[in-house]
């Protein structure tokens, strides 16, 4: 009688934790979405992030040249004059408009 | 009756086991594989997007005003000397040619997208898995005259790569997703003409890929710069003597 006792409260638990997940796993309206559709949306989201982090890289650069001409205690101008040829080189070798050497390999 | 009560027991257990195991399948079917997702999560998405669209927005403009006064301070110190006047002026022209300069112009809008699919194929981009025909659109672009040249908003630039990293292509190190943008600066009947030759690139991409390709003649076009510090760590300017 006793062991049937138990057997009922046990059954009655599992039966009313089962309602209450279920409860919970409800997540009100369902809408069909295709797998490229949820990852499109992932890739922007991510897309973005980057942008974020590299935007922030690029601030922190113009921060510490805004903080090099603006400096009152050295001579800025010598420095703003050495930083504009240092962007300069610097550009000039990313657009292919100066002459550049490193080690390399050659191919014939 | 024992015996009974023991199978109901065994019976009920497994109806509940049962149940745990459906409600967690159906729950993990829904999240990142597609199918029958809640309205919410979607949602959940979109908000995560406008959210960091709007962070972006904010760095882009800090990096904007930060970026005007270094420029303010460049252009005072050229008035006064025309020695810094001249360093000034070639630093505008390298950066206008590296892309790193927000340039506008006319030009043309090309929109590149995946075929319209049927429930069997929408998971599968085409677009995506042939990225070498955006390679090719760019090659012919800047053999058109394009000045300037962005897809999905990622400048073209030297360094710039297009590859496939899973299911995205990569360009700058960004992942993109179609639709695919392309933006090109230059003369806008020559560039159009160039893509749209009977054979030519537009031409493959829609009679052999099936591809949804829109060209728009633009009057005006803004193509936004190339938005990363630039390092060569190998690389040296040699000086001009050496030349």
């Amino acid at each position: 009688m006793n062991r049937r006792n138990i057997l009922i409260f046990l059954l009655c638990v599992m039966l009313g934790f089962g309602i209450i997940i279920q409860g919970k796993a409800t997540h009100g309206e369902m809408l069909y979405v295709s797998a490229k559709t949820i990852t499109d949306y992932k890739t922007t989201i991510e897309s973005e992030k980057i942008e974020i982090e590299k935007t922030e890289n690029l601030i922190e650069k113009s921060k510490k040249e805004l903080a090099l001409y603006e400096d009152s205690s050295t001579d800025n101008a010598d420095l703003l004059v050495s930083n504009i040829e240092k962007e300069k080189n610097l550009y000039g070798m990313f657009s292919g408009g100066t002459f550049t050497e490193c080690s390399a390999v050659q191919w014939n | 009756m024992k015996k009974n009560g023991a199978v109901i027991v065994v019976g009920l257990l497994a109806l509940f086991i049962g149940l745990i195991l459906s409600i967690q399948i159906s729950t993990n079917a829904g999240s990142d594989q597609g199918g029958l997702v809640p309205l919410a999560k979607l949602k959940g998405y979109e908000v995560e997007l406008n959210k960091v669209k709007e962070e972006k927005a904010v760095a882009l403009q800090q990096l904007i005003d930060l970026e005007k006064r270094l420029t303010d301070i460049e252009s005072e110190k050229a008035e006064e000397d025309t020695f810094v006047s001249g360093m000034v002026s070639d630093l505008e022209k390298y950066r206008m040619f590296s892309g790193v300069v927000d340039v506008q112009g006319p030009g043309v809008l090309i929109t590149v997208n995946d075929p319209v699919a049927d429930k069997y194929q929408e998971d599968y981009s085409i677009i995506t898995n042939n990225f070498d025909l955006l390679l090719g659109l760019v090659n012919r672009l800047k053999e058109a005259g394009a000045e300037a040249i962005s897809i999905n908003e990622q400048r073209i630039s030297n360094t710039t790569e297009i590859s496939l990293a899973g299911s995205n292509v990569n360009i700058n190190g960004t992942p993109t997703a179609p639709p695919y943008y392309i933006k090109a600066i230059g003369n806008p009947q020559t560039l159009d003409g160039a893509l749209n030759l009977r054979g030519g690139m537009i031409y493959i991409m829609k009679a052999k890929y099936n591809l949804v390709v829109d060209t728009e003649i633009k009057d005006k076009i803004l193509i936004g710069r190339y938005n990363d510090v630039i390092n060569f760590k190998y690389a040296e300017p040699i000086p001009e003597a050496k030349n």
